[in-house]
């Protein structure tokens, strides 16, 4: 009996020590809510109804001095000016209420305009100058505050849709009536000229890229009248076109103004064709709520309000409000400080070390912005460069690491040794940031946390990974080596890939880089800048890499393709190598069948049914390791209204597009006289700058 | 004097050809080229996919020749800078000439009102502290220039604009006129509007300058006052200010005439430094701007027309030096 006692208590010890030898592996465990706070608006979420529709009106009105210049014969009456059924803006949806006429937005950017030839290629300078001038089938910016059960693209140029049976036709209405700002009519001739001339033709390339593709291979248009057209595609309503069909790839261009200097109707070459419209060509038509009408190189880009905008409120009130837009030509980081200083009006804040002193700043009554923070729409993962195929480095330690990285049990260890919490407080302190596991960022439409699984922080559970894989710190130098016959038993050292350009990152790649240490793993920074770093993590020059995700964990329904590597190169961390194959892991290959299920569900009950199951093998599969997730902040001048609440600087769109500026007035007790050209409007297009404006 | 001069230039020739190779290569080493902020910008600003994104940075490759050998590169850019076209920025997609005409002379101005306002205010405390030696106000014109001379210029920068845009509300920042001026003819309004706007680049780029002139000048005139003809003038009866202002100071003013042709490329990097953090449209900004984004014949034009005016400064500082001084011109005859 003694023996037996003897013999259990053995067993019993060999059973302690064994697992405080390997320990306990990673286990999920329960995720934190992110934590509230008082300067996050909230959104109120409401139908597609609720925000717009398209009607008649028994009166319409529009700012004193476009009345005189109608009076004085210079336009055409207002009534016929506007579209017969114009889109409406609800009141019930506008903040503060039905607006009045005057004023400026003063936007500052670090780009520069190519020209106006937006159909052809031509950047405008990004920052929302495009947006401003450019309407596009539908629209996606408003989206953030669309219940999830209605959640589909606003119409926009395209009034409404129907898909026929068998989902493979999609008829469009476009508004019928509306006017370019030189009074031309639109018309689905403008989009077919965009289609054909420039989408098809393989000789031109719109800015944002829209080619064939883009809206399913084999797809078709055609036009039905002057204001239908028909799509026909190879698949069963695939509903995602409608998202492509936003800004920036269909947002047709002038056709009446651009196509005589195509090359199929001229002598041009498509060089020539792209850059007809330079930027001394003022007054371009567009169909957006203002019209540029001057340049000043490297000083400024000003808008004018669009006498024929076709959007009114429901008091018939033509938009937009604010007669000027104004471009201020700088700097990227001089947008921030000049918004903060009043000279400027509106800013995207996304670095979070200057929350706390801005938000300070706003406080202050005389302080002339406020700050609106949105959800945490700002997130960040650690990426594994999973190629075990060639692609990017290809010495002994990368693949041996690479190998690794394909191992659950490593990734498990990765994401265990990570104190996110303490990640986000290197950030900023408070209750910004917001324990992120990975995948879809948690508060946003697809997101459900029943279906995420986190492994919390444990250093422990870490360590005892990376012992059951065989890497023991065999040298007493506190860093655990490979096994003998892998990389000659080295260290285990990885490269980390972080955009040298912003604070966060870096500040987030040298806290993965301290958590590293504790469990052993030498990571060695590779912090570079702007296009020296896109060029090494296109080149997968890289073992891991932090990086600030893309819409697709924001919305899902944009930038799908990215979520899973469904095609060669569809996946910024897993590409294919000389062979043009991916070499996907098995539970890879069933996010690739969830994600392509998820492009051809129609129904949004099966879509949300979807993006769980995504949600589950990612976060299960530590596809990405999560690592913080943040709000962004719109730095806006206090003197405007009707910026809706909780407004996010990045989610479907940038907010130019987001708070919906043609509704964006500023009461007449604050406006100020910042109009460069008052009492104007855009004149003949191709006017010299700053010259030809109605008066 | 005119050998002296011919001389000067055709060693020049040598020095802008290396200049020009060197800064074209590096400029052009790998990775990452504008193609790839373009890609980036699609990807960021446009949404577009990394595939689409990908592709339009290939086509845009092909379409501007970064395909071809740096070689032949370096060729088409050279062969066309020695005709004055120095090609298209990929950024503005505007002639390289207009950007450099638009931003050099009033970086030259910049630079060369921080030089007058470095060269008088500093001269003059070197006098004040060389004639009231271990004195307070010695000591302190010291602690000055140590601050001068040893803050980085753009920490100096970057102090002032959190203070004006942070702490002051000052909204006069990051251009040269206000948005309502730039759209007025000059006037005194104009005028004051725009030193609103560059005060603190000259400020910052002559606090630096000033301190070097201030120690040389101070340094200078102590050995000159204590030369012999100044006591000799001083025993003539002499004021003691005609003194210094007559025998000592131009002859304490030498070695800083020669310094100029050093103080000058000084100059222009202080205005280059702050005027990037100030985000001023000058030289600075643009080389650096450029540079970031791989619009790489704005950077090396830049780059190589600046090498030029700095060699120009040079040579005029050497004449200037030349006619002051009959050794230097002597020297270049032998």
């Amino acid at each position: 009996m003694k023996k037996y006692a003897l013999l259990a208590t053995s067993l019993l010890a060999l059973g302690v020590s064994a697992s405080t030898a390997f320990g306990a592996g990673a286990t999920p465990g329960q995720l934190p809510d992110p934590p509230k706070f008082d300067a996050q608006g909230k959104v109120k979420l409401v139908g597609v109804g609720d925000i717009l529709g398209y009607q008649a009106l028994d009166k319409y009105n529009e700012p004193d001095f476009v009345a005189a210049m109608e009076k004085a014969g210079k336009l055409p009456p207002l009534k016929d000016r506007l579209p017969k059924e114009p889109m409406v803006y609800k009141t019930g949806n506008m903040k503060d209420g039905v607006g009045v006429y005057g004023d400026v937005m003063r936007h500052v950017i670090g780009g520069r305009p190519e020209g106006w030839n937006y159909s052809a290629g031509q950047s405008q300078g990004w920052g929302g100058i495009d947006i401003g001038l450019s309407e596009c089938l539908t629209r996606t910016g408003p989206l953030f505050q669309v219940k999830a059960s209605e959640l589909q693209p606003l119409p926009n140029l395209a009034k409404s849709w129907e898909w026929s049976a068998d989902g493979k036709q999609l008829t469009m209405h476009l508004i019928e009536g509306a006017k370019w700002s030189d009074g031309v009519a639109f018309s689905s001739d403008d989009v077919m000229f965009y289609w054909e001339k420039n989408v098809l033709d393989t000789n031109v390339h719109p800015l944002n890229g829209a080619n064939p593709g883009t809206f399913g291979e084999g797809t078709k248009l055609e036009k039905v009248d002057a204001n239908t057209i028909k799509w026909t595609f190879k698949t069963a309503f695939p509903t995602q076109v409608l998202y492509a069909m936003a800004y920036g790839t269909f947002c047709p261009g002038p056709a009446h103004i651009l196509a005589p200097q195509h090359p199929a109707n001229s002598k041009n070459t498509y060089d020539q064709y792209k850059n007809a419209f330079p930027v001394t060509y003022s007054d371009m038509p567009t169909m957006g709520a203002w019209v540029e009408v001057d340049y000043k190189p490297d000083n400024i880009v000003v808008l004018r309000r669009n006498p024929y905008y076709w959007k009114v409120d429901e008091k018939g009130n033509q938009l937009p409000y604010l007669n000027e837009m104004q471009y201020r030509l700088s700097t990227w980081a001089d947008r921030d400080v000049q918004a903060v200083a009043g000279s400027g009006d509106f800013s995207n804040l996304e670095q979070a070390e200057n929350y706390v002193e801005s938000l300070k700043k706003s406080a202050d009554a005389k302080a002339p912005a406020r700050l609106e923070f949105g959800q945490r729409t700002i997130g960040y993962a650690l990426q594994f460069n999973y190629s075990a195929n060639g692609w990017g480095d290809t010495d002994d330690r990368s693949v041996a690491v690479h190998k690794l990285n394909r191992d659950l049990r490593f990734r498990k260890a990765v994401t265990s040794m990570l104190d996110r919490q303490r990640l986000g407080e290197s950030l900023v302190k408070g209750p910004f940031t917001a324990i992120y596991p990975g995948g879809i960022y948690p508060g946003t439409s697809f997101y459900d946390k029943a279906s995420t699984v986190y492994y919390p922080f444990n250093v422990e559970a870490a360590k005892a990974e990376l012992t059951a894989l065989g890497l023991k710190d065999t040298d007493g130098d506190g860093i655990v080596n490979f096994p003998k016959d892998v990389n000659g038993g080295k260290n285990l050292e990885v490269t980390l890939l972080a955009n040298a350009d912003y604070q966060s990152d870096k500040s987030l790649a040298e806290g993965v880089v301290a958590m590293g240490e504790k469990v052993g793993i030498k990571v060695i920074p590779k912090l570079i800048s702007g296009k020296d770093h896109d060029a090494a993590r296109d080149a997968g020059k890289y073992d891991w890499e932090v990086l600030r995700q893309g819409s697709e964990v924001i919305t899902a329904v944009q930038n799908t393709d990215h979520l899973a590597p469904i095609g060669p190169n569809t996946t910024d961390f897993h590409k294919a190598g000389a062979d043009g194959k991916v070499d996907v892991m098995e539970f890879e290959q069933k996010l690739v069948e969830t994600v392509n299920k998820f492009i051809g569900a129609k129904e949004s009950k099966d879509r949300i049914e979807l993006m769980k199951q995504y949600q589950k093998i990612a976060t299960e599969n530590v596809y990405t390791a999560g690592l913080t997730v943040y709000p962004g902040a719109l730095i806006i001048n206090k003197r405007f209204a009707n910026v809706a609440p909780g407004a996010p600087i990045f989610m479907y769109n940038w907010a130019e597009d987001n708070i919906i500026r043609e509704r964006v007035f500023v009461p007449k007790d604050k406006q100020q006289k910042f109009e460069l050209f008052a009492d104007t409007l855009p004149g003949k297009p191709g006017s010299a700058p700053g010259e030809g404006l109605l008066k | 004097m005119l050998r002296f001069l011919v001389y000067r230039i055709l060693a020049a020739i040598p020095v802008l050809f290396v200049m020009s190779v060197v800064t074209f290569f590096i400029i052009h080493a790998p990775p990452g080229d504008y193609a790839d902020y373009l890609a980036q910008m699609l990807r960021v600003e446009g949404h577009a996919s990394n595939e689409i994104a990908q592709a339009a940075a290939e086509q845009f490759r092909i379409a501007n020749g970064l395909k071809d050998p740096l070689v032949i590169q370096y060729f088409r850019w050279i062969g066309g800078f020695l005709v004055g076209d120095f090609g298209t920025s990929y950024f503005y997609n505007r002639p390289i000439s207009e950007i450099v005409w638009q931003r050099l002379p009033i970086t030259i101005g910049i630079a060369l009102t921080c030089h007058f306002f470095a060269s008088v205010i500093g001269i003059s405390l070197g006098i004040l502290a060389a004639t009231r030696q271990y004195s307070w106000v010695d000591t302190a014109l010291s602690a000055l220039t140590f601050l001068g001379m040893t803050i980085p210029r753009f920490l100096m920068a970057l102090i002032i604009i959190y203070i004006l845009a942070f702490k002051l509300n000052v909204q006069e920042l990051g251009s040269f006129y206000s948005t309502y001026w730039s759209y007025q003819p000059m006037s005194f309004g104009k005028f004051w509007n725009l030193v609103q706007h560059i005060w603190p680049v000259i400020a910052v780029a002559t606090i630096a300058g000033l301190a070097y002139n201030m120690r040389v000048m101070r340094a200078n005139l102590l050995d000159t006052l204590n030369a012999q003809y100044v006591e000799t003038a001083r025993a003539k009866g002499m004021r003691e200010s005609a003194v210094i202002l007559r025998h000592a100071v131009p002859n304490a003013l030498h070695p800083l005439v020669a310094y100029q042709g050093v103080i000058l490329p000084y100059m222009m990097q202080g205005e280059i430094e702050t005027a990037i953090i100030f985000g001023i449209p000058t030289v600075g900004p643009a080389i650096v701007g450029s540079m970031s984004i791989g619009d790489v014949l704005v950077t090396a034009t830049f780059l190589l027309i600046l090498g030029s005016t700095l060699i120009v400064g040079g040579i005029l500082s050497d004449l200037l030096l030349a006619w002051l001084d009959p050794r230097v011109r002597l020297g270049g005859e032998a």
